[in-house]
């Protein structure tokens, strides 16, 4: 027997999913989060899987992890005691950032504060001009002079960034071998090695991330490494990275910026791999916890990637998709919206007579009002128990018992008096500002970037997520919603599916009409050659790796670039016109328009090593049959249908393989509810996702 | 809910939030296609959509400034094409005397239809790095008539029924120094319009035109009640300030800027009557843009968060009396105008600080620095043209210490990256940085000073300067000390160094370094209250000297960089007697 086993940790829970590879049998185990140690709730919830499916330590062939270890440093401040090293006469690059703001009108703001406080920020005498010549050699003697200060400082970690090092490392490596020799066992992050990128804040501040987390993530990949091995389980231990795809510990613990999206990127992963097996290529996922909903786009299979994205922003400012504040990464990230909609998100009337709904939520402590922990500022959860849509004596299977009098007199109080609403008017209003929030989500990740939801499939899962879903296709106009089993731990299956992965990068500032087709050639071989070897030094057999290359273009004169996938095969100058008119066609799509009588350039060429791990199979439900019989039946409230509705209640685990029912109904399952609205139809799959559609059976 | 009462509070929040996620995705789209440094590193650029009437319903995250100049742009628009409008119309203009601000912004705006009924408005304002005129990036501080400035486009058709008008693209095309760039970053203004267009539309089908007529104007008056009831709640009074340019744009003087400011009721009222007359140079203001500055100083006074809508502006009268140098007629010059802006901005605020003293910061650096370099690049490959966009620190606030290096409050700039800069011109940015004791002490000090410097790698160089503040500094309040002043400094190679003024127009040789220090922020607060700790952290950070943690704010440290804390006590005792 063998196994593969994803262990995912989120704020409240941690989930633990484990796959039989031959039959496909998931089984999956949920413990409490403990924030203190992460590692305690890791090994806890591997133990109790282990023991549930009674399957020995040694068979698992290897363990996936999705974790929010690293961003939570970075907003938590638990980061290394960290030096930074740049050019002379830029020394305040960090301090300065970029110099804008999230708000306009905001007189209040506060600038993030560096992640390296300025006496940490220190110059070495050396500078490249701008085709990497060196204008100024690099004075070994200034390295020496910092790296003594850093090591008076008792730095734990160094960052360094020169100008133009993304075309020339050779002085920066240089840096790297001095302060080696200077400071012994202090990890020294390179910005020619973590993101080698134009434009010198983004690339500071990934590096500086990079070296800010390493000490911590290090520290914790250890300690899970050895308490699995103490369990038993000798099998690799692998990281979701940002982008979707998993690296080892060992790069993770180098590398560690490129997992600060672990977590949320779980989900987008299992939804697009869900999706290919289903045969529906084109996704929204959507996923909505307790705090935030996050929607992402999936688009032949392929989960958007985008590079500008900024750890601990401010929601919504943000231009161009490009955040003005928090801390810059330039690495690829899984293209998510994020928004401050979650069931926890607390309603509330504005000065001027208007309902609002978040930023601010409840989150787990106190919680809702109908939680009976002490909240008494009505949101979203507490609306959808008093519209009858949450079974007050069915959440999470009927372990929290829910307060619908309470929930009731909350939104009675402080909502519906003042708005002079009756209160399920009031109620039925958070959830339609919550829906019309997460529809223009979904607008952001799908129309901003040229794409129609309407050619979309919508998967929703999180435990509000299919509260929700049906609503928001239908605003969306999208006609086909999915709801995968277990929607309320099916990020971390998303974990099992995913192939290993290395990104790396080159800049390259050529016209396309001076374009050297060699040299372009020989750049992408080089970048496969070293992504090849380090995946197979990670045990992967040669043939299971790929390449995917792409090249960052422009039209001369623009700033931004578009990411634009090369034709096949050794590029030699003849795939150019191909090149070009996927630039222009895809500007076209994201812009509304194209030039192509300009000129355009490139600018760096990416390249994807992909080592393929085989999909587990889907297991297709026991049992067959068309007929849904409802387990109870309910009052619950239908804007649509003009008020409460008798509505069939039924039990998700009882529902056959082929089963069809029409709304209005609910299915309760242990880690989410699923609400179908009126004039929708429920089709149960092969596999018992459930498929909903417009119209009735 | 019924359909005729006048707030739908539900429907009103989602139309609203809708509205303002499509002005931000028509700012996305500029910033994404421009052209220029200026536009898409800069970001100097702007988004709003209107409603059928013309009044502002959303605004992008993007400058101030643009954003209430759009109003007056909007009658002229109106007043000249308002029965003339078809779907697929599209119109330019950037004349300061037909509803513009000054030459550089241009203004594209598209009518929106349902059908065949309006439903409201597209606009944006970018700001172009040249627009042809007596020298390269056009504005310049000693120009002396807007005939000097570039070309001037009242508000024209750009596009008839969806088709160009091929006139105004080739006049345009025949006037400005780098058509690519002007034409280019107008295509992205056009395509923001038509991103927005497309939304509007959609919102349209689903609640109807009248529907959603009703639900723009609700939200217009929503957004005035909650300004009006916040006004309400501040003292009545009256207050003035008087606040100083260092030049009328061609030689030292000081040119005056006096706001007076009366709060009444739920009303505020600005008077800048008294200002300085017009300037021989080009720092003349409109009318328009000193109402922006005006809204900008009292939106930023608010405590409520309010939709970004032309309510805002309803509770707010603004005096300007013709000839001077807040409200500018022909044939006045007004591109380098900015800077009165910023100023005018200061003195509205140090009005306001009077009134509602715990509401309002101390002066930041003054305005953002221009500097245009512009010569033949010597590959021979074309003129160039580099807009350098220096931009500023914050005054302290009542609550914080200012931000040591951020946009200023009216405008929304970014830094160009030294990077971008290298790679594209023949420049050499050689330092970037913050400079120590430059913020004004305070219980809160401001922000620190920025400085940049440049080395030309050309034979001839032209090189236009507008900055300020090198004679009157950002001011602080509550007993707080003013920024440090702004300073220019040529230093040619063998190392003479020469101070040049504030606003200039001049060529550079090949070698030389342009300095530039801008000035710091204003404190906020009597710097013998400052928590000895803050000021020991500023001094590990080296961003104040031991020196002046002494002589500025009465602490005494110990040579391990621990505060003397019976020393300071004594100190600061000592000085308050």
């Amino acid at each position: 027997m063998s196994v593969r086993l994803a262990i995912d940790i989120g704020g409240t829970f941690t989930d633990a999913t484990l796959i039989d590879e031959e039959t496909g049998k998931v089984s999956i185990a949920k413990v409490l989060s403990t924030p203190f140690d992460p590692s305690v709730g890791f090994m806890a919830a591997t133990e109790r899987i282990l023991t549930d499916s009674g399957v020995l330590a040694g068979d698992v062939r290897f363990v996936v992890h999705g974790t929010t270890v690293a961003t939570n440093a970075i907003i938590e401040g638990k980061v290394a005691r960290g030096g930074f090293i740049t050019t002379d006469g830029f020394r305040d690059l960090l301090e300065i950032a970029r110099q804008t703001r999230p708000s306009l009108y905001d007189t209040q703001f506060e600038k993030t504060p560096p992640l390296v406080p300025r006496d940490r920020a220190l110059t070495v005498i050396e500078r490249l001009g701008p085709g990497g010549e060196v204008l100024k050699p690099l004075d070994d003697a200034s390295v020496r002079e910092a790296a003594a200060r850093l090591r008076a400082e008792g730095v734990e970690a160094v960052a360094v960034c020169l100008l133009h090092a993304y075309i020339n490392p050779a002085h920066e490596k240089r840096v790297g071998e001095i302060l080696a020799e200077e400071l012994p066992g202090i990890p020294i992050s390179l910005s020619s090695e973590v993101a080698p990128e134009f434009r010198e804040y983004l690339r500071a501040s990934t590096t500086v991330i990079n070296s800010a987390i390493r000490p911590v993530v290090g520290r914790y990949l250890e300690n899970i490494e050895k308490r699995l091995a103490e369990a038993g389980v000798t099998a690799e231990l692998l990281v979701m990275q940002s982008s979707g795809g998993v690296f080892t510990s060992g790069a993770a613990a180098r590398k560690p910026v490129f997992m600060v999206e672990s977590g949320p990127a779980a989900g987008v992963i299992a939804s697009a791999n869900l999706g290919s097996q289903l045969g529906y290529p084109d996704i929204l996922s959507f996923d909505m916890g307790g705090t935030t909903a996050k929607v992402g786009l999936i688009q032949k299979g392929s989960p958007s990637i985008t590079k500008d994205y900024s750890v601990g922003s401010h929601a919504g400012g943000a231009v161009g998709g490009q955040s003005l504040s928090g801390y810059p990464v330039r690495t690829p990230v899984i293209d998510l919206v994020e928004i401050g909609a979650g069931g926890g998100s607390i309603a509330w009337v504005d000065s001027g007579g208007l309902l609002r709904v978040g930023p601010r939520s409840a989150g787990a402590d106190p919680g809702p009002v109908c939680y009976r922990r002490g909240g008494t500022d009505p949101t979203v959860t507490d609306a959808n128990v008093v519209l009858g849509r949450l079974n007050p004596t069915y959440f999470l299977g009927g372990e929290i018992g829910l307060d619908i009098e309470g929930a009731r007199n909350a939104i009675q109080e402080k909502l519906a008096g003042p708005l002079g609403l009756d209160v399920l008017e009031a109620a039925n209003g958070i959830v339609e500002i919550a829906n019309a929030a997460m529809v223009n989500a979904l607008h952001l990740i799908s129309v901003q970037r040229g794409y129609d939801p309407r050619d979309f499939v919508l998967v929703a899962f999180g435990g509000a997520g299919p509260v929700h879903a049906n609503a928001l296709a239908r605003d969306a106009e999208m006609p086909t919603l999915l709801i995968p089993a277990s929607p309320g731990i099916f990020s971390a299956t998303g974990l099992l599916g995913t192939d290993l992965k290395r990104d790396a990068s080159a800049t390259l500032m050529r016209r396309f009409d001076e374009l050297n087709a060699p040299e372009i050639e020989e750049s992408f071989r080089a970048l496969e050659e070293a992504g090849a070897a380090e995946l197979a030094s990670e045990g992967m057999p040669r043939e299971q790796i790929a390449f995917i290359r792409q090249i960052d273009m422009r039209y001369v004169g623009q700033s931004y670039e578009l990411t634009i996938p090369l034709p096949q095969g050794a590029f030699d100058g003849s795939q150019t016109p191909e090149l070009l008119a996927r630039f222009h066609a895809e500007h076209d799509r994201t812009y509304g328009f194209a030039a192509p009588a300009e000129a355009t350039e490139c600018v760096s060429l990416r390249l994807t090593t992909v080592g393929k791990i085989a999909k587990p199979p889907l297991r297709p439900l026991d049992e067959t049959g068309i007929t849904a019989t409802p387990k109870e039946h309910r009052q619950v409230y239908f804007a649509e249908a003009g008020g409460f509705v008798e509505t069939p209640i039924y039990d998700r685990y009882r529902l056959t393989a082929g089963a069809v029912f029409d709304g209005p109904a609910i299915v309760e399952e242990f880690d989410s509810t699923i609400v179908v609205h009126p004039h929708y139809t429920v089709t149960v799959d092969t596999y018992g996702n459930l498929i909903i559609r417009k119209g009735n059976s | 809910m019924s359909e005729n009462t006048t707030i739908d509070p539900v429907t009103m929040q989602i139309v609203g939030n809708a509205l303002a996620s499509i002005a931000d995705e028509m700012a996305t789209t500029i910033f994404r296609t421009a052209h220029s440094t200026v536009v898409r590193d800069g970001m100097d650029f702007s988004a709003a959509l209107c409603d059928a009437r013309g009044e502002t319903v959303a605004q992008a995250v993007t400058v101030p400034f643009h954003l209430g100049s759009v109003p007056v742009a909007m009658d002229h628009l109106l007043a000249k094409w308002g029965d003339k409008l078809r779907p697929g119309d599209v119109f330019v203009m950037n004349d300061p005397f037909d509803g513009g601000i000054h030459l550089q912004d241009i203004f594209i705006f598209r009518p929106v239809f349902y059908e065949e009924t309006l439903i409201g408005f597209a606009t944006t304002t970018a700001h172009h790095g040249d627009v042809g005129g007596r020298l390269p990036g056009s504005a310049a501080c000693d120009n002396t008539e807007i005939f000097q400035e570039g070309i001037r486009l009242p508000w024209l058709r750009l596009f008839d029924r969806g088709e160009p008008v091929e006139a105004v693209f080739e006049v345009i095309k025949a006037n400005v120094r780098i058509p690519r760039m002007t034409l280019g970053d107008m295509s992205a203004q056009i395509a923001a319009t038509t991103v927005a267009e497309r939304a509007l539309q959609e919102l349209a089908a689903r609640y109807g035109v009248d529907g959603l007529a009703n639900l723009m104007n609700g939200l217009i008056e929503h957004t005035e009640k909650l300004v009006r009831q916040e006004i309400a709640a501040w003292p009545d009074g009256t207050a003035s300030f008087t606040d100083y340019l260092d030049s009328d744009g061609i030689e030292r003087r000081d040119v005056k800027i006096h706001a007076t400011v009366t709060i009444h009721g739920d009303e505020v009222t600005a008077d800048l009557t008294e200002s300085a007359p017009m300037v021989r140079g080009s720092l003349n203001s409109t009318r328009s843009f000193v109402q922006a500055c005006v809204y900008q100083a009292v939106r930023a006074a608010l405590e409520v968060e309010v939709p970004n809508t032309s309510g805002a502006f309803r509770p707010i009268t603004i005096l300007t009396k013709p000839g001077t140098i807040a409200h500018v007629v022909m044939p006045g010059a007004s591109s380098m105008r900015g800077v009165t802006g910023f100023r005018v901005l200061d003195a509205v605020q140090g009005a306001i600080a009077q009134l509602i003293p715990t509401r309002v910061g101390a002066a930041g650096e003054g305005g953002n620095t221009l500097a245009v370099f512009g010569a033949e690049r010597p590959d021979g490959t074309g003129r160039y043209i580099f807009y350098e966009l220096v931009v500023g620190t914050w005054g302290a606030t009542p609550r914080n210490d200012g931000n040591d290096g951020l946009t200023n409050p009216a405008s929304l700039a970014a830094n160009i990256p030294v990077e971008v800069a290298e790679s594209e011109f023949p420049i050499f940015v050689e330092s970037y940085g913050l400079i120590p004791d430059s913020g004004g002490a305070g219980q809160y000090r401001g922000g620190l000073a920025i400085q940049r410097s440049w080395r030309c790698l050309t034979p001839e160089t032209s090189l236009i300067v507008r900055s300020d503040r090198a004679a009157h500094p950002p001011y602080g309040l509550q007993g707080g000390m003013p920024g440090s002043l702004s300073s220019n400094t040529l230093v040619s190679p063998d190392g003479t160094e020469t101070r040049l003024p504030s606003m200039f127009s001049m060529t550079i040789g090949d070698g030389d370094t342009y300095i530039h220090h801008m000035a710091g922020g204003g404190g906020w607060g009597n710097p013998l209250d400052r928590d000895p700790q803050d000021v020991l952290d500023d001094v590990i950070d080296g961003k104040v000297s031991r020196h002046a943690a002494f002589t500025d704010y009465g602490v005494i440290l110990h040579d391990d960089l621990t505060v003397d804390t019976d020393g300071t006590t004594k100190e600061r005792d000592g000085r308050r007697n």
